[in-house]
């Protein structure tokens, strides 16, 4: 069997930082993920397991309609739904993060049953929104650095001369470096400071040109440094950004 | 059991099974088991923050969050046992469905 596109996976960094403090990147994260497809509408949200055992408390954060930050924490039920009551009608989902590794697989989803924001696998912990809570400056651009991983998740082959593009970037604003090397574990001195020469790709340059990377042996992931460059006075952005990577498996 | 907690400054509220609590307020409750599960959950999160507990409070919050290595061993149970290759295919396959219309995966703010 081939490697399929399935199989390789993009998951968080160790650090995902929501403020200027504390480092940016580090090593992968296996338990969380930074895709997830935003609510199209306002909206409740429920989550849903595909284990009736699993009863663990989750926590979720996003903003309501007036922009404020939200959050609940409430026990799953099982297969059956637990709609997030108190937090009310939200705008943005920004964060997911479940308090133990759940044994079936969680739905994360408009209230009642609705469209899926995205799906926890089993023995995950979560998801979150790279990027949020950046600001722009006044008189200057300013710039926030995330790392985030791509990950070969086949038990056996290895992915031969792989590329890491930038597949879509509608506001322009974000563009990629991959790390160094595979599984490397560099980290920032936080996010609006950039990764040292050393730990990116040479030649150390963000842009958004495809870059190669050696292969990707089973089970190795990949850092990929993201950059968001917001000029002066930028206005407020909900986007999305496409991150491909592609290559050659037997 | 005793626990006191203040909601992180930029929430405008934090919400659990026992009741909705703002910031700016130094909380602190008379808690069942279940009550500090969800605080510590919250915590974990980074919903909640100075958080203190009572010895018997402690010992339930260490218990109600699950370390990453412990999971790590639970993901490659679920890895083995094909759920989690059910799963993450489902989201692969909204992934695809996803991309044509574009999927929000960053939010930045406005001037500071």
């Amino acid at each position: 069997m081939p490697i399929t596109a399935a199989e390789l996976v993009i998951y968080n960094s160790a650090n995902m930082p929501e403020t200027d403090a504390g480092s940016s990147g580090g090593a992968i994260d296996p338990l969380r993920r930074p895709d997830f497809t935003q609510i199209a509408a306002n909206d409740d949200i429920e989550m849903v397991s595909s284990n009736a055992g699993d009863t663990m408390n989750a926590t979720i954060e996003g903003r309501d309609a007036a922009g404020n930050l939200v959050s609940e924490t409430k026990a799953l039920t099982g297969t059956t739904a637990a709609i997030f009551a108190t937090l009310g009608i939200v705008e943005r989902i920004l964060d997911f993060e479940i308090a133990s590794a759940p044994a079936g697989n969680v739905t994360v989803r408009r209230s009642v049953a609705g469209a899926t924001l995205r799906i926890v696998p089993a023995g995950e912990r979560g998801f979150s929104m790279f990027g949020r809570k950046t600001t722009s400056l006044a008189g200057s651009t300013q710039n926030y650095y995330f790392k985030v991983f791509v990950k070969n998740t086949n038990g056996t082959l290895s992915l031969q001369s792989p590329t890491i593009k930038q597949n879509a970037d509608p506001d322009a604003r974000i563009m990629h470096l991959p790390a160094a090397t595979n599984d490397d574990t560099a980290t920032s001195t936080n996010r609006i400071t950039a990764p040292a020469a050393g730990d990116t790709l040479d030649p150390d340059t963000f842009d958004d040109t495809d870059k190669s990377i050696t292969a990707l042996g089973a089970g190795v992931a990949r850092g990929v440094w993201l950059r968001i460059q917001l000029p002066s006075a930028d206005t407020p952005h909900k986007t999305t950004y496409t991150l491909e990577i592609t290559g050659q498996t037997t | 059991m005793k626990v006191a907690f203040n909601v992180r400054p930029d929430l405008s509220r934090w919400t659990c099974d026992h009741g909705t609590f703002e910031p700016f307020v130094r909380h602190e409750v008379d808690a069942n088991e279940a009550f500090v599960a969800q605080i510590e959950s919250a915590h974990n999160q980074g919903s909640l923050v100075d958080v203190e507990y009572d010895a018997a409070a402690k010992k339930v919050a260490k218990d109600a969050i699950e370390s990453d290595e412990e999971s790590a061993k639970k993901l490659i149970a679920a890895q083995q046992d094909g759920t989690w290759y059910e799963g993450n295919l489902m989201q692969h396959e909204l992934n695809v469905a996803a991309l044509a219309e574009g999927e929000a995966g960053v939010e930045t703010g406005g001037e500071e």
